[in-house]
């Protein structure tokens, strides 16, 4: 699989998150690559993929989000920078 | 008999639907073709052409009338009656319910996710879209809104900290 693509979705709260991330992985071919809390109740969940799957994933973990509980954001990174894995926890989507 | 339902779910809606069709088409179909198909349409040929489907807006009684009088328009013409009567004329209930309300043009959505098909659906009846401070529009979304040209307006919270 490349790995080419990150999403994000962020809720507030953790019930909210696993159910986004359990769509995600349900609806397309991506892996979760890392959930972080930041406080405050927010919490996101952050997945690999093709670009298509990533975005038909975060558009299924989205409308879970929202239906489930408060859905903050979502956001695709299509080919994200190397640069982007010294600082962040991709999971290594940014090496390819 | 009253005059107006309060509520009607969708199977209420759908067996009076089912009954005024009925009594339509029994009115304007000649005599002794109840049974089958009328003279002169070749049920067969155009068998494996489905019409689109079409959807409907039934949240009143004048939604409905207004809806029986199309029905009842369509099945003047011989051909579409037959696709009625088979049942390959596709008729859909239009969704009303939800985070998202229509006012005059405007797909409005107050929280949770603007889905791609939230878009699709605003595209085709033509409204434009308004995605609310607490509403998030997916990638695939705001993709589908630039393809088909649809105007995507977000309204940013008042207060800030």
């Amino acid at each position: 699989m490349t790995n080419n693509a990150i999403g994000m979705i962020e809720t507030k709260g953790y019930v909210a998150a696993l159910a986004a991330a359990d769509a995600m992985v349900k609806a397309a071919n991506v892996t979760i690559v890392g959930r972080v809390e930041v406080g405050d109740g927010l919490v996101a969940v952050t997945i690999l993929g093709d670009v298509g799957a990533v975005k038909a994933a975060t558009e299924a973990g989205a409308e879970t989000a929202g239906q489930v509980g408060d859905l903050v954001s979502v956001h695709v990174i299509p080919r994200p920078h190397a640069e982007l894995g010294r600082h962040f926890d991709t999971g290594g989507g940014s090496q390819a | 008999m009253s005059e107006r339902e309060p509520s009607l779910s969708t199977a209420e809606l759908r067996a009076a639907v089912r009954s005024v069709l009925r009594e339509v088409l029994r009115d304007r179909l000649p005599e002794g073709s109840a049974g089958g198909l009328p003279e002169g349409v070749p049920g067969s040929a155009d068998r494996g052409t489905p019409a689109p489907v079409r959807d409907v807006v039934l949240r009143s009684d004048a939604d409905l009338t207004a809806f029986v009088r199309e029905v009842a328009e369509l099945a003047e013409d011989p051909q579409r009656r037959a696709a009625l009567r088979a049942g390959r004329h596709g008729f859909r209930l239009a969704a009303t319910a939800g985070a998202a309300a229509v006012a005059s043009g405007v797909l409005r959505v107050e929280r949770g996710a603007v889905t791609e098909r939230m878009v699709r659906r605003a595209a085709d009846a033509g409204h434009r879209l308004v995605v609310g401070p607490r509403a998030v529009l997916t990638p695939l979304a705001r993709d589908r809104a630039r393809s088909l040209g649809i105007a995507v307006e977000k309204e940013h919270a008042e207060k800030e900290d």
